[in-house]
């Protein structure tokens, strides 16, 4: 989805490559996600996406840069598409070029990233470096990182749109912080995104944001789906085991609980897990398939957790 | 910016997961290798220079493995992971300036005492100590911390040795236990205790160390 560099575009041989030492991605095509439709007519995106916060700030390493390019590689090979991270992540940014390249770039990669500086007048400098170490052209999202130097940056990435130098922009925040501002931004700008926390213990957004998201067509992407890795390992850790009926939604793992949770939220696009592991991220890609719960069902999730 | 801190969790505010962590003191090693045991060898030069008498020359040799540790892991291994490493690095750059100083200026000669004591508890610490608990503990022995290579063990024989020596010089101290600190946060988010209560134990040592005559038990002043 995203337009590429020079790399990007010398890599014809480098994708065909990238099949033959990757053969899962051409496989990819044939284990389609739910996907969830973008406001404003822009197509769709798979309702599974992936963070990078930590998990791809591997460096120069090159044993853990390979680590992840297979991550990477069963992402796509899963169906794949939105993939979130921000300069504030260290490496991660390089690391996810070097695996894209890699990988020759799948055609359903949805790039998103944030601008994050106090600099309110480096929000291009910043967006050009960022999409360098990506190595692309442009960013299909780009987002202000939890509101920082937000009304700067946020004209000029309204700016960058109008200009077509970025598909679609947002803003974000975690941990539920400041969302009273959040809120007010939503109301009085035009943004295609919002990022922010939203998991089955986490649900401070349900109550104005999401609803406001709905009513004003603002995608939604939620961070620390398992609230940074402490829900899912609890509840292994623990040996909780699912409850009878999670069948009816297909959920066989804690991922598929807690994902499809998070993701049959009618206002939510896509949840964003951030995994280092192959096995931990097809587990993830696994919730954005299948039936997803209803009001009822996500009610009896809420329950089910409070007592698992 | 942080509007309500009660939603975090110490985690949140370090950049690497623990493998990333652990990998680092790998590739320390590999990058410098074979040079570790040439600057283990300064810094047992400058605690026997120290040993002996005093001389410049101990602060110098102390110097130039803090000058190694900044550049080799916070500029080149650590500033890849983390913006702030940078700043540790120039943090490390000044303790070299700081240690060599007090070197030039007099540098530290060795006192008894309780005292000094408890600075070989801490020279020991880093030198032996720490590095072995690694391997010992489930680590790779490719992840073994070599001080004068490795920051952690440097900064625990450099809190030790002013400790050991007459006239005290906590100047050099600060920037050791600050590293310290941000060191057992890392290991203990990373779930390796023997990393996470070294701080707290340098600390605690230093405390006791505060409290104690430099010549009680014997090390009476010449």
């Amino acid at each position: 989805m995203a337009e590429y560099s020079r790399r990007r575009v010398l890599g014809g041989l480098g994708a065909a490559l990238a099949v033959a030492a990757w053969p899962g991605l051409a496989a990819a095509a044939g284990k389609a996600l739910n996907r969830a439709a973008l406001p404003g007519g822009g197509g769709s995106i798979p309702v599974i996406g992936m963070g990078t916060w930590r998990t791809f700030n591997v460096g120069e390493d090159p044993e853990l840069r390979q680590a992840r390019t297979q991550v990477l590689a069963a992402f796509f090979e899963e169906g794949g598409g939105l993939i979130d991270s921000s300069p504030m992540y260290g490496s991660a940014q390089s690391v996810l070029g070097h695996g894209l390249e890699k990988l020759g770039y799948p055609d359903s990669l949805f790039a998103a990233d944030k601008v994050w500086t106090r600099d309110g007048g480096a929000t291009r400098k910043q967006a050009a470096e960022s999409a360098a170490s990506w190595g692309l052209e442009r960013f299909d999202l780009l987002q202000v990182h939890n509101l920082l130097a937000w009304e700067a940056h946020l004209e000029t990435l309204m700016a960058m749109k109008e200009a077509g130098e970025v598909g679609a922009i947002g803003i974000t925040t975690s941990h539920g912080r400041r969302l009273d501002q959040f809120e007010r931004i939503m109301e009085r700008h035009e943004l295609d995104f919002i990022q922010l926390t939203y998991n089955i213990r986490d649900r401070w957004a349900e109550d104005r944001i999401l609803p406001l998201a709905r009513e004003k067509g603002i995608a939604v992407i939620a961070n620390r789906p398992y609230q940074g890795g402490s829900l899912i390992k609890g509840l292994k850790d623990r040996g909780a085991p699912l409850p009878d009926w999670a069948g009816e939604i297909d959920c066989r793992t804690w991922a598929d609980f807690l994902l499809k949770f998070i993701v049959s939220h009618p206002a939510v696009t896509c949840a964003i897990p951030a995994t280092t592991s192959v096995e931990h991220v097809r587990e993830n890609m696994a919730a954005g398939r299948g039936a997803m719960p209803d009001a009822a069902q996500r009610q009896r999730m809420i329950e089910t957790l409070a007592a698992a | 910016m942080l509007g309500s801190l009660d939603t975090y969790a110490l985690r949140d505010f370090v950049p690497v997961t623990p493998e990333v962590w652990a990998r680092l003191f790998e590739r320390l090693n590999e990058q410098v290798w074979p040079w570790q045991g040439l600057f283990l060898l300064l810094m047992l030069f400058a605690l026997w220079r120290l040993y002996r008498g005093g001389s410049p020359t101990a602060g110098l040799a102390l110097a130039a493995c803090w000058c190694w540790s900044a550049v080799q892991f916070q500029f080149l291994l650590h500033t890849p992971l983390n913006w702030a490493a940078s700043l540790m690095g120039w943090a490390f750059m000044v303790q070299a300036v700081l240690v060599l100083l007090v070197g030039l200026g007099g540098g530290w000669r060795f006192s008894g005492g309780l005292r000094a004591k408890l600075g070989v508890v801490l020279v020991l610490a880093g030198i032996v100590v720490l590095p072995v608990a690694g391997p010992l503990t489930g680590r790779s022995w490719a992840a073994f911390e070599v001080a004068g290579t490795a920051p952690t063990p440097t900064a625990l024989v450099t809190l030790g040795m002013p400790l050991m020596a007459r006239p005290i010089s906590w100047v050099t101290g600060v920037i050791p236990v600050l590293w310290l600190v941000y060191s057992s946060v890392i290991w203990w988010v990373s779930g390796w205790l023997p990393g996470a209560v070294v701080a707290p134990l340098a600390i605690a040592t230093l405390g006791v160390a505060t409290g104690a005559s430099p010549w009680s038990r014997g090390g009476e002043p010449s």
